[in-house]
């Protein structure tokens, strides 16, 4: 690497990392506090007393470990079916010969500006016979217009001569699609992927909605649940003598165990993430 | 899978079968909407279909389907033994669906619009929600009043608590019973020993009495760190200026004089109880602090020895005496309701008397027999069997038999599996002078006394049985603006002058509209 080592560049360097090094201490220490909080045992910034019990507090619902796999598999098969409907779709809309594409995609946009509401929603779950089925948390948000149009967009600027000269050499259009759009894309599925499966593992109100058995919750639910308990809201201030209160520490601790699952997932989607997001910004 | 074979094609084909589907549910739902909301006319409950559903009662369970709140932590599988108990005991089978409490309103509200709606449904929250008033106004839900001087445990209950629900002279629900008046300052009763005084009987006492907490290190550790009275933002968590008030003599937030409606905040005495608070923050005996304090923050004051003196309900002294003692295992902790003003007055603040309703709708309860059927098994949940059961769980299990005298075992089993799921959503009548005696904490028998005593001086708000529109819309809004007028004046950001301009700023914006509501509702006799 060639670079001038001057004391001016070193000084801006140390400038540089210095600000950056703030910015990431800004994004990382709430989190900190967060995590060292929910071990805590008293209401202080910085504990004095360590205990478990917190998380020993949320594991203790037998239906923890259930709710978490509900979630596991919802977030795992709607983001698989969510950007297959999205990848099928922007790829049709994203050829310029198909008919009445600008209706549809006009169409996209308007569920984009305007949407029905709760109640209209909830009855169209209902009439097509979703309710109190997992199917209620991943078809009716099934796909997201704007990833839609994004991704549209995406496969647009896939050069038409890739197409051509795969269509020269044999290749039908579901091939064009699988082997030479998709691996193209991957950067791009990996993104809206991510954001699909955020939008997943975070549901918690159509839940409430939807799924009146609860055996179905999402852990959301559960530990929205566990929260309230916690620091005695409703009913729950009629709480018996043995019934023993952490309430900033669960609420710590659940803000812990419903955000590192997720947090996970980003590392291995990072190489792909950075390149998704910035290749739009690279097309000529 | 297929469809993306022609490009585009296949899509666009998706998009119009996702759209065609969307237009036939629409179309569905319009069906059985339109068909609930418009509530069946009582046109079935004729003698016959009274008749035929006796026969049915005797042998086969009757079927209850419910949708209630739910405040626990585990929601318990339906096999479950309390609940077998309850279903062979009162001959039915429960289907009960549970929505966490804080959401409950809001999925209520859908459900309600739908139309979708079980045979027994729970409101919760605040009691006349737009909403609900709508859903009575259009008959969605049966009327139980000429019902309920056929049940000996529902007739049993409380005549003001049944007025407190009542629309317009009707009653379209149960009310789950709670205390009227169970508000109480609990307090640390070894603090109050060291300094050798006396529980307090009036508000000057008390006054005395955090004075002490502040400054005679009644915690004897040498160090000048106690203070008074943990209390949170006021009207939030904390005591409201309107405890002091009332005490005082002011009206529990209202008050008809002639015919007219005056809001506590225009009387004299309400302004004395907030000065009353303004004193005790000027000298220290709360937190200065106090504005932003947030329950679990407040809590923990009181738990970790910081304050002698929290404010909250009768029932949950125990579990504060079990938080203070997990870290002073000597503390005492015991509580009082009641405080005398200076003309020797004992007054306190009543609430609603129950913690929501539990309502019928008519389009899944069809008939009055089978409304008669749900009322009857309400009312053996009060008989002294599933008394028994509701308030000690099964023998064994979670309470054991010591001299005839239950005892409870295992607590936290009891809560989790008797008390969220099943006593708190569903009794309808307290059970405690119904259920067999125990042995129980002290604070547990102190409760029931205080609450009983306190129904002697219970003031009562004249305004729950009534309503005022502008109220139901913009009430939240309103009573922001004299809450934080209370909170500044209290910390001395504003002067008494500015205060009462706000609090004509509150009459201005809507206050003077909500009391002329009121007053026009009283009249037509809807008491």
């Amino acid at each position: 690497m060639t670079y001038d080592r001057t004391l001016t560049n070193r000084l801006i360097d140390m400038v540089i990392y210095g600000i950056l090094g703030v910015i990431s201490a800004c994004a990382l220490l709430p989190f900190l506090y967060v995590f060292i909080n929910s071990f805590s045992a008293t209401e202080e910034p910085f504990p004095s007393e360590w205990t478990l019990s917190a998380y020993r507090y949320i594991f203790s619902t037998d239906k923890f470990l259930r709710s978490l796999a509900v979630s596991v598999y919802i977030t795992l098969l709607g983001t698989a079916l969510s950007l297959t409907a999205t990848a099928f779709m922007a790829y049709g809309l994203s050829a310029r010969s198909v008919p009445g594409r600008k209706w549809v995609l006009l169409m996209v946009l308007f569920t984009i500006l305007f949407s029905g509401g709760m109640i209209p929603t909830y009855f169209v779950v209902r009439a097509v016979g979703l309710i109190d089925t997992l199917w209620a948390l991943m078809i009716p948000g099934l796909m997201s217009g704007f990833y839609l149009l994004v991704m549209k967009d995406f496969f647009q600027s896939v050069p038409d001569e890739l197409k051509e000269a795969a269509q020269i050499d044999g290749c039908h259009e579901v091939g064009i699609f699988f082997r030479i759009i998709i691996p193209l894309s991957l950067p791009a599925l990996a993104a809206f992927g991510l954001f699909y499966a955020v939008g997943l593992w975070n549901q918690y109100f159509s839940a409430i909605l939807y799924i009146n058995d609860s055996t179905k919750w999402p852990v959301q639910v559960l530990l929205q649940q566990v929260i309230m308990q916690a620091s005695g809201i409703g009913d729950s201030t009629q709480m018996g003598e043995n019934m023993s209160f952490y309430g900033q520490s669960v609420r710590m601790a659940v803000i812990i165990v419903t955000t590192v699952p997720i947090l996970l997932v980003y590392p291995f989607l990072q190489k792909h993430f950075a390149k998704g997001v910035l290749l739009g910004s690279v097309k000529g | 899978m297929a469809g993306a074979k022609r490009r585009g094609k296949g899509s666009a084909s998706a998009v119009a079968l996702l759209l065609a589907m969307s237009v036939a549910a629409a179309g569905c739902s319009k069906g059985d909407g339109g068909s609930a909301s418009s509530s069946e006319p009582n046109a079935s409950q004729g003698p016959s279909a009274a008749a035929s559903g006796n026969p049915a009662e005797k042998n086969e369970p009757f079927k209850i389907t419910m949708s209630m709140n739910f405040d626990g932590k585990d929601i318990p599988n339906p096999n479950n033994p309390v609940q077998q108990a309850i279903e062979t005991y009162t001959n039915t089978k429960l289907d009960i669906r549970y929505t966490p409490g804080a959401q409950y309103q809001e999925k209520l509200s859908v459900l309600i619009a739908s139309g979708d709606l079980p045979m027994v449904v729970a409101s919760y929250g605040a009691p006349k929600q737009s909403y609900l008033l709508t859903a009575f106004e259009n008959g969605v839900f049966w009327d139980i009043a000429p019902y309920l001087k056929e049940y000996p445990n529902l007739s049993k209950l409380n005549q003001a608590i049944y007025d407190n629900i009542a629309y317009k002279g009707k009653i379209y629900g149960l009310p789950r019973e709670r205390p009227l008046a169970r508000n109480a300052f609990i307090y640390r009763a070894d603090w109050l020993e060291n300094l050798g005084m006396q529980e307090p009987k009036t508000l000057e006492e008390f006054y005395n009495m955090l004075k002490a907490f502040k400054e005679k290190d009644p915690d004897k550790n040498g160090k000048n760190d106690t203070y008074g009275l943990s209390t949170g933002n006021v009207g939030g968590s904390g005591p409201e200026p309107s405890a002091y008030g009332v005490v005082l003599g002011a009206p529990n937030v209202w008050e008809v004089r002639n015919g007219e409606f005056i809001r506590d905040v225009f009387t004299p005495e309400y302004l004395e109880g907030l000065k009353f608070q303004k004193r005790l923050f000027e000298e220290g005996l709360i937190h200065p602090d106090f504005a932003m304090m947030d329950r679990p923050k407040m809590e923990g004051e009181f738990e970790n020895g910081k304050a002698g003196v929290i404010y909250n309900t009768t029932n949950v002294a125990v579990s504060y005496e079990a938080r203070v003692k997990a870290h002073f295992p000597d503390a005492k902790i015991s509580f009082f309701s009641l405080l005398a003003n200076d003309k020797g007055e004992k007054r306190i603040a009543g609430a609603m008397g129950s913690n929501g309703i539990l309502m019928f709708p008519k389009s899944s309860v069809k008939t009055e027999a089978e409304l008669k059927r749900i009322l009857k098994f309400f009312d053996q949940l009060a008989d002294k069997e599933m008394a028994d059961l509701l308030e000690w769980g099964i023998v064994g299990k979670h309470s054991q038999r010591k001299d005839g005298k239950y005892e409870m075992i295992n607590q936290e089993a009891f809560d989790n599996e008797v008390a969220f799921p099943y006593k708190w959503p569903l009794r309808v009548v307290a059970l405690d002078a119904i259920k067999s005696p125990g042995i129980v904490n002290p604070l547990v028998e102190k409760e029931i006394q205080v609450t009983e005593e306190n129904k002697k001086y219970v003031v009562n708000n004249p305004t729950n049985a009534i309503l005022s529109a502008t109220f139901t819309e913009r009430g939240v809004e309103l009573e922001q603006i004299i809450k934080d007028a209370n909170t500044k004046f209290i910390m001395g950001v504003i002067d008494e002058a500015k205060w009462k301009s706000e609090m004509e700023r509150w009459k201005s914006s809507g206050g003077d509209k909500i009391a002329k509501e009121y007053a026009e509702d009283w009249a037509k006799g809807n008491k």
